[in-house]
């Protein structure tokens, strides 16, 4: 590891999540121990009605005039999320006169699948002739391509794909890239939208639960689904210094691993996210002491509970604040590592610690409990983030409170 | 950055084909179990195989990062999980086919096959990607000492695909007098390090342009391999169809070959056109430097669809 005495500051944040739009009502929101998570609609589907997610109470048509967003017929809903939280991100970093020097790191798992799946049917029976435009947003890529032509970024323009560690790998790239000084200023994050894809392919490995999610209780049986998009403006100290700009949060640390152990389980005995979890302490120079909360991945499903909160034990082996925001904001796939950041960064910056849900009774093989009580001024310093993916791809962040 | 070894599935025919130019299949039947071998697609197969082939031929005994790159991913996959969901009415679906439409299966599957728990990438961004992967992994080999990484690209074409292509005018019309775009796919995989011992050929440069701010990509390629100075000894690979293609887009390259003497071959009337058809020329460089043809540098002048341009400098180590 290159060592170097700049860090990678967070000077800007933008999110869109069941929680609200923005970075204030989303923790405004986070903090008042009420669920957002509502029954399903409108996704043109058989399971409309039937299952809880987090879902953004707003058409395309609404959040695009909402917004003032250039109208296009085809820009789609995980762009048009991704539009709103990078809009966001950039207005609060002040950031917009820099837009030279930004590198876009983006993150998505099936991109803009809510248009086209919407018009699949219709394109097979050659009842609607898809025009270049249409065809090029069916990519993962579209987003930060979108984004950069926007605002004419001058920098790079990547797009991660990793399953539900995405935007969590996007940041880690951030952070790769600022600490190698590649980049000064790279916005990282995911978006990604509810679609009847991914609803069903989650279906089909039964994994969903139809009613509210419990992440860490002995009787969770599934996740619900959400949506949303969060960026984070990653900044190079000494480039923020120059420009007056003040930090939000750190980026202290990060880890990117493979876990082989299966392609869509974790190893119940933890080890795969001990690894991500371990190896973003040591590249952060922090100890495990040191770390006074984990948003964890928390998705509610059977394994990933099991596996992380055994792992949380194997790491710490103390009592440990936990706590995961899937109860919020469903699980948000490629989106749900930047927007636990993103609230992480509002627990840093306003010292809380949100209250878990749903939670009565810890999984017998570890026995933990998350965190059920609002919590204030506890000083909390350094908080970890887990998302871990399909393919068994595992990533921690560590984020630290800016003095 | 050194390349130690190659695998790769391409198609390399120059004969008409019915629809686009297909990825060959190599056997890999070592590789995978026989149930894999019946479930997976053969993208799937294509880019674990060649993965782990490509590990194989290397003198790695480690890796510090699998690096995968895709424009679109598992497309057939997706299309069929997309038609099931209609034909099935959104029920009883196969959770295979859900989990291989994925992008990071490749990835996922190359790191279980590997036992490798080391940085696991993928990157899915049209026709950045190739710069991409390229990228990622030069960023492990500034961070690592002795860094080694295996870092591939993988594309599938379907009917589908092509066929949306077509009715929207992205191929080309003939009827209009412009040229028709000839689709294709294909799979490979490349060992590299900081570490010429035991290399087959090096990355000198890559970079990729694209229109922003209005600016003209065609000018930033253009005027980039003019700054530039060439030996005899250089071979240019132009990512080109057809004659049409080649002189409406590659004119002011064309004219700097022909007043320096530099010799040229085209690639995409070989592989087709996909995001990622510059590994196929990156495979061909190597080739070319290895075979002792005269060559001692290549140069890779690629573009994809009206947003981006590749150029890529591969000499023998």
């Amino acid at each position: 590891m290159i060592i170097d005495r700049s860090e990678v500051w967070v000077t800007g944040v933008g999110i869109i999540s069941s929680l609200g739009t923005g970075f204030k009502e989303n923790i405004y929101n986070i903090k008042s121990g009420q669920s957002p998570l509502k029954i399903l609609q409108g996704l043109n589907s058989i399971h409309d009605g039937k299952y809880i997610v987090g879902q953004i109470p707003l058409t395309d048509l609404e959040l695009i005039q909402k917004h003032h967003l250039d109208y296009d017929e085809n820009l789609n809903r995980t762009s048009i999320m991704a539009s709103i939280a990078f809009e966001e991100c950039l207005t609060s970093a002040n950031a917009k006169s820099f837009v030279s020097s930004i590198t876009i790191a983006c993150a998505t798992t099936v991109g803009g699948m809510s248009s086209t799946e919407s018009k699949f049917d219709e394109i097979i029976r050659k009842e609607y002739t898809p025009d270049a435009v249409f065809i090029d947003e069916m990519d993962c890529g579209n987003m930060g391509r979108m984004l950069q032509n926007q605002y004419d970024t001058g920098g790079e323009n990547f797009t991660i794909s990793t399953a539900c560690s995405s935007a969590s790998n996007s940041i880690v790239l951030g952070g790769r890239l600022i600490r190698s000084g590649k980049s000064k200023m790279v916005i990282a994050g995911g978006s990604d939208s509810l679609s009847k894809f991914v609803l069903n392919g989650f279906l089909s490995l039964k994994n969903v639960d139809k009613e509210a999610c419990r992440p860490f209780d002995a009787s969770r049986s599934g996740l619900n689904l959400g949506e949303g998009a969060a960026f984070l403006l990653l900044e190079e100290s000494e480039h923020a210094r120059s420009r007056n700009a003040k930090p939000l949060a750190i980026l202290k640390g990060y880890c990117n691993v493979n876990e082989t152990y299966h392609m869509t389980g974790s190893s119940p005995d933890g080890d795969g996210a001990l690894l991500a979890m371990k190896g973003a302490v040591e590249n952060s120079g922090l100890t495990p002491e040191d770390i006074d909360f984990v948003h964890a991945h928390g998705t509610s499903t059977i394994d990933n509970d099991l596996a992380e909160s055994v792992a949380l034990n194997k790491l710490f082996g103390r009592e440990i604040s936990f706590a995961s925001s899937k109860c919020y904001t469903g699980h948000t796939l490629a989106a749900s590592g930047a927007i636990s950041s993103v609230l992480s960064i509002g627990m840093l910056d306003e010292d809380f610690i949100y209250p878990a849900l749903n939670f009565n009774e810890p999984i017998p093989e570890s026995g933990l409990t998350p965190n059920i009580n609002f919590m204030s001024d506890t000083g909390l310093k350094n908080v970890m983030i887990n998302s871990f993916g399909f393919g068994g791809n595992n990533t921690s962040l560590i984020f630290s409170k800016a003095e | 950055m050194y390349i130690h070894s190659i695998y790769s599935a391409f198609t390399e025919s120059t004969q008409p084909v019915e629809v686009y130019k297909k990825m060959s299949s190599p056997d890999f039947s070592d590789i995978f179990e026989k149930n894999e071998m019946r479930r997976l697609s053969p993208l799937i197969k294509n880019g674990v195989g060649c993965g782990i082939k490509a590990y194989k031929d290397s003198n790695f005994t480690y890796l510090n990062g699998i690096i995968t790159g895709t424009g679109k991913g598992s497309i057939s996959k997706i299309e069929q999980f997309l038609r099931d969901i209609d034909t099935y009415h959104e029920s009883a679906l196969n959770p295979g086919i859900f989990i291989q439409s994925t992008h990071n299966t490749i990835n996922g599957q190359l790191g279980l096959k590997l036992g490798y728990n080391t940085y696991n990438m993928t990157h899915v961004n049209q026709g950045f990607t190739f710069n991409n992967v390229l990228m990622d992994a030069q960023l492990i080999l500034s961070e690592k000492k002795e860094g080694q990484v295996l870092a591939g690209f993988f594309e599938e074409n379907t009917e589908f695909n092509v066929d949306i292509h077509q009715r929207s005018g992205l191929s080309g019309n003939l009827k209009n007098g412009e040229y028709e775009i000839i689709w294709g796919e294909g799979v490979s995989f490349f060992t590299l390090s900081n570490q010429t011992e035991g290399s087959l050929s090096k990355i000198n440069d890559f970079k990729s342009f694209t229109n922003l701010n209005g600016s003209d990509h065609w000018r930033s390629l253009n005027e980039y391999c003019k700054s530039k100075y060439f030996q005899s000894d250089t071979l240019f690979l132009l990512g080109s169809n057809n004659e049409k293609e080649l002189s409406s887009h590659y004119g002011e390259i064309l004219e700097l070959l022909n007043n320096n003497n530099l010799q040229f071959r085209t690639f995409k009337n070989r592989c087709g056109e996909f995001d990622t058809s510059s590994s196929y020329a990156l495979k061909v460089a190597v080739e070319v430097l290895s075979k002792n043809e005269g060559y001692s540098k290549v140069i890779i002048c690629n573009h994809f669809k009206d947003y981006v341009n590749q150029f890529v400098e591969i000499s023998l180590p």
